[in-house]
């Protein structure tokens, strides 16, 4: 059943890959833009990041972004800390076809990956392209691409407004500081027009004349490695489709950045969740979620030790069942306490129960308590208003699972949504 | 007020019809009628080798039936049986039981009103089928003689009960197949190639979309484990008319009752073979033949097998393109046997069967099927898993990347 290298029918190849660049171009001929399915995106999500800053060996975090047709594009990746405050950006240049493997701790010691659009790199040298991927010139990019290494300052700011730390550059922070020294964050990938500064919560970023487009062509995936306890898992980073018309006014990826008027044009997340947890067993390390949430909030730098109001972010509610089916309403669930009624101040919510943007939590911990050792989780991630009259800020959300096999290995996957971002279930209030 | 508000959640939970947001034609992740576990592997020959465990959930508080069954990597369905899932019931299933004799042992309430079988919380309804009575609780273990002809089923060898072989023997003793678990409205011994009674209006299968799981590949000997999502496909009543492509289309001649949404016929899939991932990309492939697969001769492969291709290109990270394998005179290009010959199987990318010229890139898989006059069939659906190693230390899967949908298939293209 061995096969050989042989002659290449060039032409065969060239339809499908001529095929294979509309497909991935043309926005839900066939399936709703709403789909939270693998299909190529026009913004990638990497949910959650973490790089260890003080052991080499320690876990990192992989991503590889690939552009799925044959057209060159330019991507613009966005770090945000755990409480959502864009630290870094920069351009990444893909030619048509390209594909682009990232490792976090690479960045986090200041190491770029060099790219460049045919106006920057008329040799080649630096992105060169095969005979079917178009290869262009984006003047916007000289002197933005190939993308220098970091300089010492700008390389301090990241790695203290990663870690909770004070950034030189804000004199302010923009995480949470976990005292553990591991830059947590999460990371947005979108395709745009032309090289620039800006993050998605700055103007000029969507709508008219801005820099964001359209193009679902990126897909990728993403590794959490832990090379010293020899775990590796990961998933597909996650899709976002966008269509242009399909939101106006409506609930969006990026909305709390458009005031909501869906002109991101980007799928929503849905805010119900299901995943499966294992703390026993095989899995003696039980099993970690790994949970992205949106706070609603254009969230700045804060004064260190003065963190957003949002924070912690509340959870409308979570419930834990066992194999036979026994539900377990954690004794923290806050509905009757912070929904008294409309006017009543919410207290405290209990602590740190996935209380950022983006969060890694061990099931069975304190701070997310099942009294099981097998079964499923049921998560409600709406962001719940502080405010009068406590609605919720957000919908959306995103949950993945990691299941631990002390020292041997590793296992991730997404959970399960249990609604769609453009109609999410509503939560249950009691009356 | 506490109990209060687990009551409102639970009622919502019910409430909430699990796959009323599921999109058509979208290979998301929502709860479905039908999952497929696309390939498993369990080494027969050694207790601690490879194996795959999956699971099986039910999201919705009503309890349901699903049928399981068991296919060899041909296509061929060995055995068959039915699971009970009270409301929110979670069910887990490692094959190297299956392959000893013991099933997952599960009743409705009229086969175990003392819940000692399948017990449930306050919140999960829990009803008798009364059609399981007689079939659950499946036996303890499986018969010795219809074992040891599953196991040879599995493993390309002669099976007494199939009364010939129906699978690949590729001389390992590794058992084989693809899984595939429907929610039904009664306990079957019927299964997907049935002839009727399985699908349509008199058919057992519902569309009920609330079942979702995952799978795992595990070997503990090199401290491997990865694993997924089950494939979950959406049922959708009335949406697919006769010649529209659906999951069972080829068992029921395209008529499209059995309402399942297809899977995609393009798929691109990252590889590496070396730097941290020493143990190379292995990809775990389903394909559907277009064909009803009974067992046949052994030493023999059934009609339309091996299966062929229509194109696969590679890029390395210059984006540099190999098509790489046409066996062809003059650059004709022909049917390809290659790599993925079977319904179900996982091959090593840069293997002998999948010679790549890069150490490193991604691919586009064409599955369908060369058209009459160069092979056999037209539009064929398939799904692409892939799965990077680092030799004895850790594996990472996930899925590949759907370029279309079998519902709006990029065409395919045979000029020479």
């Amino acid at each position: 059943m061995g096969r050989t290298l042989r002659c290449v029918p060039w032409k065969s190849a060239v339809i499908l890959l001529a095929l294979l660049g509309m497909a991935a171009t043309a926005t839900a001929a066939t399936t709703s833009v709403c789909a939270l399915d693998d299909r190529p995106g026009a913004t990638l999500l990497l949910p959650y990041f973490e790089v260890d800053l003080d052991h080499a060996d320690g876990p990192t975090t992989l991503f590889s972004v690939s552009n799925a047709s044959a057209m060159a594009v330019l991507a613009n990746v966005v770090l945000w800390t755990d409480l959502g405050v864009p630290t870094f950006s920069f351009p990444v240049y893909l030619t048509g076809f390209d594909v682009q493997t990232f490792n976090l701790r690479d960045l986090f010691t200041g190491s770029m990956v060099k790219t460049a659009s045919a106006a920057q790199d008329p040799t080649d040298h630096i992105s060169p392209k095969g005979i079917f991927s178009q290869d262009i010139a984006f003047d916007s990019c000289t002197g933005f691409l190939p993308q220098p290494d970091l300089p010492a300052a700008v390389l301090d700011h990241l790695r203290a407004a990663h870690t909770g730390q004070s950034s030189p550059v804000w004199n302010a922070c923009g995480g949470q500081n976990r005292g553990d020294h591991v830059a947590r964050g999460y990371l947005t990938v979108d395709t745009v027009s032309r090289c620039a500064t800006l993050t998605p919560a700055d103007p000029g970023y969507f709508g008219p004349g801005g820099v964001a487009t359209g193009q679902n062509v990126l897909w990728g995936d993403f590794f959490y490695v832990d090379p010293a306890k020899d775990y590796a898992d990961g998933d597909n980073l996650i899709r976002l489709k966008a269509d242009p018309t399909a939101f106006t006014g409506k609930p969006t990826f990026y909305g709390r950045y458009v005031n909501g008027s869906g002109a991101d044009g980007r799928q929503p997340l849905p805010p119900d969740w299901a995943a499966r947890y294992i703390a026993a067993s095989g899995f003696t390390e039980g099993t970690d979620l790994i949970v992205w949430r949106d706070s609603g909030q254009v969230v700045t730098p804060f004064p260190c030790g003065h963190p957003p109001s949002w924070y912690p972010l509340l959870m409308a509610s979570y419930v834990a069942f066992d194999e036979e089916e026994h539900p377990f309403i954690p004794p923290t669930f806050p509905f009757s306490e912070w929904f008294p009624g409309p006017k009543a101040q919410p207290p405290l919510p209990p602590p740190d129960q996935l209380p950022a943007e983006a969060n890694r939590l061990q099931v069975g911990t304190e701070n997310l308590a099942v009294p099981f050792d097998f079964g499923w989780i049921y998560l409600y991630l709406s962001a719940p208003s502080h405010v009068p009259p406590f609605g919720f800020a957000s919908l959306q959300g995103w949950v993945g699972v990691v299941m631990k096999a002390g020292g041997r290995f590793s296992v991730g996957f997404a959970g399960t949504p249990l609604s769609s971002g453009c109609n999410p279930n509503q939560p249950v209030l009691p009356q | 007020m506490k109990t209060r508000s687990a009551c409102l959640l639970a009622a919502f939970l019910l409430l909430a019809p699990a796959g009323a947001f599921a999109e058509i034609c979208s290979l998301d992740n929502a709860p479905a009628a039908t999952l497929l576990l696309p390939y498993f592997e369990v080494d027969l020959d050694h207790p601690s080798g490879q194996t795959t465990l999956f699971t099986i959930n039910n999201a919705s508080g009503t309890a349901v039936i699903t049928n399981v069954v068991i296919w060899t990597d041909l296509g061929v369905p060995t055995l068959n049986f039915p699971l009970y899932l009270t409301g929110y019931d979670v069910q887990t299933i490692n094959l190297r039981d299956v392959f000893n004799g013991a099933l997952a042992r599960t009743a409705s309430v009229g086969q175990d009103p003392g819940d000692l079988l399948s017990p449930k919380g306050r919140y999960s309804q829990d009803i008798n089928f009364a059609t399981c009575t007689g079939l659950l609780p499946v036996p303890a273990a499986l018969p010795a003689d219809f074992l040891a002809s599953l196991r040879a089923a599995h493993t390309g060898r002669s099976s007494a009960v199939l009364g010939g072989c129906a699978g690949r023997n590729l001389g390992d003793n590794l058992a084989r197949g693809y899984i595939t678990v429907d929610t039904v409205n009664q306990c079957t011994l019927r299964t997907p190639n049935f002839l009727e009674g399985y699908f349509g209006p008199n058919g057992v299968t519902t569309d009920q979309n609330v079942l979702w799981g995952d799978y795992f590949y595990v070997d503990p000997a090199n401290n491997f484990a990865d694993g997924e999502n089950l494939v979950r496909i959406e049922a959708f009543p009335g949406a697919f008319k006769p010649g529209d492509a659906t999951f069972y289309g080829r068992y029921v001649n395209g008529s499209g009752i059995d309402n399942r949404e297809p899977l995609a016929t393009v798929w691109a899939s990252r590889f590496a073979v070396g730097g941290a991932f020493s143990g190379g990309t292995d990809l775990v492939v389903w394909r559907d033949s277009g064909r009803r697969v009974g067992p046949f001769a052994c030493g023999t492969s059934p009609p339309g097998f091996p299966l062929t291709l229509v194109n696969e290109v590679t890029f390395d990270e210059q984006e540099r393109a190999e098509t790489p394998f046409f066996p062809c005179v003059g650059c004709q290009p022909g049917p390809q046997v290659g790599a993925f010959p079977a319904e179900a199987g996982r091959v090593q990318v840069g293997s002998p069967d999948f010679l790549v010229p890069f150490d490193f890139g991604w691919l586009v898989l064409d599955l369908k099927i060369p058209p009459p006059g160069q092979g056999d069939g037209g539009l064929r659906q398939g799904w692409v898993g892939t799965v990077m190693k680092a030799q004895g230390r850790f594996s990472v899967g996930f899925s590949a990347t759907p370029v279309d949908t079998a519902c709006d298939p990029m065409p395919q293209d045979h000029e020479p």
